[in-house]
């Protein structure tokens, strides 16, 4: 077991440095930051000399060649430095410490989009499958494809409306915007309200997409238990539906899906983006977006290091799910 | 008489299809009373699983059911799921078909057995009804049943698997165990086993009994009812003997005689379909000419010393060879013109890797094969594929084993186009083909699911013969098809052999199948041929141990001789060993 595991462990470092590395190598070919240095308004130019050292010192300098650039970047990944901010972002703040800050606000809104969108999605998927073609199936089956048929965006301007509506009549809403109050005093019990309060909305965006294509897949894989035989012996032993449903069915259909779920963590990711720029949340979907504009080649990799960590974990996630669910397996 | 614990009056099922509504069960009466075993008989499709799926309470709700089910006194279709849950597993219990399926995978085997108990005693605590599980494995025959009831079913054999389900069916004691194909999936030896074990766990708890099946073999041996269903009605009713013996209706003699037997000897006394068509060619054949000894006909087909060994290796990264698979281990034979061998052995023995070997026509890994003479080693690409149409084959599934968008006619000239037929010549030896096989010509464009499984195999048999081949290969030809369907397809293949001295190799695990279409025998057990002889010595004077076991679990349909075959197989001793201990230690808690 302990083998399995490291060995799993293994594959999945050297999958995530491909795919990192991958993306600084066309992000530092296609980016040009130096075309960015000087605003318009810039009155002088700037002497070489200054110009290469603002170059070098960011790791962006086109003169030095990419194979160079890559290599100082791989030794500062290596001692756990991922560079620093490029491109018209000038501050040069460590984009290790712009991750660490963006993430904790990006993963509570990624992780509790999954995990309510995953059981809600299982949850509907199975009540239609075992109430095939009632009312409660059919409504289910016409929610799900709305909701799939619509762009994240539509959906987040219409959970954004009815809370606007229920706030003009009632005049009680949640915060239209920004998952942090500035105002309230950090730490305090105001703060944590009003944060608990602001990721409503969001989570409620990224559950309903989630549990929407997740009821589908549910559904089908419900349909395959319901009519197999260890569920009739189940019910030949003495099990009500209901309990043969429960104790045998249930883990059964969910097998199949521990595979889906590492899907629905991406899918909540790239969700995500939208939701955090709708939302104004300073989270790593909105840093993604603002990197790729600004040109900022380390910022990129950056987040491409983080989601294929959080892909990857996902994947593990799911295989260990399985690994739980299903003892032929393991 | 007693009260019955079961009665069935004017029993209808229908389910609503795409092509109208379906009628499952037409108007079935039969009573079951205490302690006796009733056999409902019938070919696939006949209803008869649908009845019995209607007593437990367990069929789609799409079903509409009329009628009357009493059990037990109490009137099953006044009952809702928990009453009824109740009753299942504790009063009436089910063993189903498959038992690869029928168990929960992700479950261990004790844990299951422990749940019946569960579900009817809660009082009983999970680690008594776990102790109880592992004492009902024991009593059914299961080696070490203490490690083998912490096992997952996939770590089970088939045979082992129903036995499980035995266990699970009386755990509670139940009044009625119904048995649904218990031994359908199962091999002939295995058969043997579960029948009897079912047979003592049922004399021993005294519970009724329904089984159900097709095969009359099985019956006799079991019932002392039997109930004939067709076409989704009871056809007759009555006791084994007079159902056996003197049989009331045209379609129980039919069923009868289809069935093939092991135990007689010359056609003469075998009232057997194929038995009969066969004696009618082969006198034909005799007439019109001299036989030739074996010994002066050239072989199609010789196999020196093949073997096929598969490594089992372990390790992801760096494989080594941990130990090997001897699938086939040094065997030989060869078969003459106008031959037909007969290749015997349960699953796993080794039978598939044989034809495999033989039907890729390359060197094998170890020994020699001749296909009319010539090495396979020694072919080029061109001579192989011209070789294709001398040995061909014909598979077990009809159903799988024709492509189901192509018309027959396409399909039986697939070969044909392959060795470069012209179009004339084709068209001509497809209507021959259709009338050879027993199919008309007119038939020719219709579709595979158009057809019986039967008819099925008929065209399979068709496509096997359209480039004249010197030998078939028939890989289970009829174990997927129905008694009086496989009686009908095995004469249609004596009858084709005597007509046109084709070769055959016929592969099966049922004996009593080939004793009537092979001129030889070879019995298999793990990768070796244990005895090769002339079908009517093996069958008369078997030499090999494992043929005379072999031998003597084929079911005979004849209630007096499987009477007397009958073994006491359950552990009674270790089955109230069982008993006894929850009993007190339900005192003591």
């Amino acid at each position: 077991m302990i083998r399995f595991v490291s060995l799993r462990v293994l594959t999945y470092a050297i999958l995530a440095f491909v795919a990192t590395s991958f993306a600084y190598l066309l992000a530092a070919s296609l980016m040009h930051p130096e075309e960015v240095l000087y605003p318009p308004i810039a009155t002088e130019p700037l002497p070489p000399a200054t110009a290469q050292m603002y170059l070098d010192v960011r790791n962006v300098n086109p003169d030095t060649p990419l194979f160079e650039r890559y290599a100082t970047w791989l030794g500062g990944l290596v001692r756990g430095d991922l560079g620093v901010t490029t491109g018209t972002n000038k501050s040069m703040t460590p984009v290790i410490d712009e991750l660490g800050t963006r993430i904790p606000i990006s993963l509570r809104l990624v992780v509790l989009g999954t995990v309510i969108g995953t059981s809600l999605g299982i949850l509907l998927g199975m009540i239609a499958a075992v109430r095939r073609d009632s009312l409660g199936d059919r409504a289910s089956t016409l929610l799900a494809f709305f909701v799939l048929s619509l762009p994240t965006p539509v959906i987040i301007l219409i959970v954004q409306q009815i809370n606007q509506g229920v706030m003009d009549t009632t005049g009680w809403g949640l915060p239209a915007i920004n998952p942090i109050n500035p105002l309230l005093e950090p730490g305090s019990w105001e703060s944590f309200t009003y944060q608990v309060k602001a990721l409503i909305m969001p989570t409620i965006v990224l559950a309903l997409t989630a549990a929407a294509s997740y009821s589908r897949y549910m559904k089908v894989t419900t349909l395959d238990v319901l009519g197999s035989d260890y569920l009739r012996t189940a019910r030949a032993k003495g099990l009500t539906r209901g309990r043969a449903m429960n104790r045998h069915g249930l883990r059964m259909a969910l097998i199949p899906m521990g595979q889906y779920f590492a899907f629905a963590v991406g899918g909540a990711f790239s969700g995500s983006l939208f939701v955090e720029l709708m939302f104004n949340w300073q989270g790593i979907g909105r840093f993604a977006i603002s990197a790729i504009q600004m040109a900022d080649v380390n910022g990129t990799a950056g987040v491409v290091l983080y989601s294929a960590i959080l892909t990857l974990l996902s994947a593990t996630f799911a295989d260990f799910l399985q690994g739980a669910l299903d003892p032929r397996i393991r | 008489m007693s009260e019955p614990i079961l009665s069935v009056r004017d029993l209808s099922v229908t389910f609503p299809s795409e092509y109208g509504t379906v009628r499952a069960v037409q108007n079935l009466s039969y009573e079951v009373y205490k302690g006796e075993a009733l056999a409902i008989v019938g070919e696939s499709g006949s209803g008869k699983s649908v009845s019995s799926l209607a007593v437990m309470g367990l069929l789609p709700r799409t079903a509409t059911i009329t009628g009357e089910i009493e059990m037990l006194g109490q009137k099953v279709f006044t009952l809702n799921d928990r009453q009824l849950s109740a009753l299942r597993g504790n009063s009436v219990s089910m063993v189903f078909q498959d038992p690869l399926s029928a168990l929960t995978p992700v479950y261990r085997v004790g844990q299951q057995i422990a749940e019946v108990v569960r579900i009817h005693h809660p009082e009983v605590s999970v680690k008594q009804a776990e102790k109880r599980a592992v004492e009902l494995l024991d009593a059914v025959g299961i080696p070490e049943p203490a490690r083998r009831s912490n096992q997952y079913p996939h770590e089970y054999s088939g045979g082992m698997r129903q036995r499980a389900m035995i266990a699970m069916a009386i755990a509670n004691e139940p009044e009625l165990i119904i048995a649904d194909e218990p031994t359908t999936a199962l091999d002939v030896t295995i058969q043997a086993q579960v029948m009897d074990l079912l047979k003592s766990a049922q004399e021993m708890i005294g519970a009724a009994t329904v089984l159900i099946t097709h095969d009359m073999g099985v019956v006799a041996g079991f019932a002392d009812r039997v109930l004939v269903m067709k076409d989704s009605r009871m056809v007759e009713t009555g006791g084994v003997d007079d159902i056996f013996y003197r049989p009331q209706e045209e379609y129980t003699r039919n069923l009868l005689a289809a069935v093939p037997r092991v135990d007689i000897a010359d056609a003469e006394g075998s009232k057997s379909v194929a038995g009969t068509a066969m004696r009618k060619i082969a006198d034909a054949v005799d007439a019109d000419a001299p036989v030739i000894p074996r010994e002066e006909r050239p072989a199609v087909l010789e196999v020196e010393d093949l073997a096929k060994v598969y490594p089992i290796t372990k390790g992801a990264i760096v494989r080594r060879k941990v130990g090997e698979q001897r699938a086939v281990d040094g065997i030989s034979f060869d078969i003459r013109e106008g031959e037909c061998l007969a290749l015997v052995g349960e699953s796993g023995c080794g039978k598939t890797t044989t034809l495999m070997e033989i039907m890729q026509l390359r060197t094998p890994q170890e020994g020699v094969i001749r296909i009319g003479g010539t090495e396979t080693g020694a072919l080029t690409r061109k001579d192989r594929a011209a070789l294709r149409s001398d040995i061909t084959m014909v598979f077990q599934d009809p159903m799988a084993s024709l492509d189901p968008r192509m018309p027959i006619a396409d399909i039986i000239k697939e070969p044909m186009r392959v060795q470069g037929y012209s179009k004339e010549r084709m068209d001509e030896r497809v209507d021959w083909l259709l009338k050879m096989v027993g199919l008309l010509p007119e038939h020719a464009a219709r579709f595979p699911t158009e057809f019986s499984g039967g008819q099925r195999q008929r065209v399979g048999v068709a496509r096997a013969l359209a480039c004249d081949p010197k030998l078939i290969v028939l890989d289970e030809p009829t174990s997927a098809l129905d008694v009086t369907v496989q009686a009908g397809v095995l004469a249609m293949l004596a009858d084709l052999r005597a007509r046109l001295g084709v070769s055959f190799l016929f592969v099966s695990h049922d004996l009593s199948v080939v004793r009537h279409i092979s001129d030889r025998i070879a019995v298999m057990q793990k990768g070796k041929i244990v005895e090769l002889g002339d079908t009517e010595d093996v069958f008369s004077d078997p030499q090999h141990e494992y043929s005379r076991e072999l031998l003597a679990a084929v079911p005979i349909p004849d209630p007096e001789i499987a009477r007397q075959r009958r073994r006491n197989i359950i552990d009674r001793s270790r089955f109230e060993r069982a008993d006894n201990t929850e009993v007190g230690q339900e005192k003591t808690s």
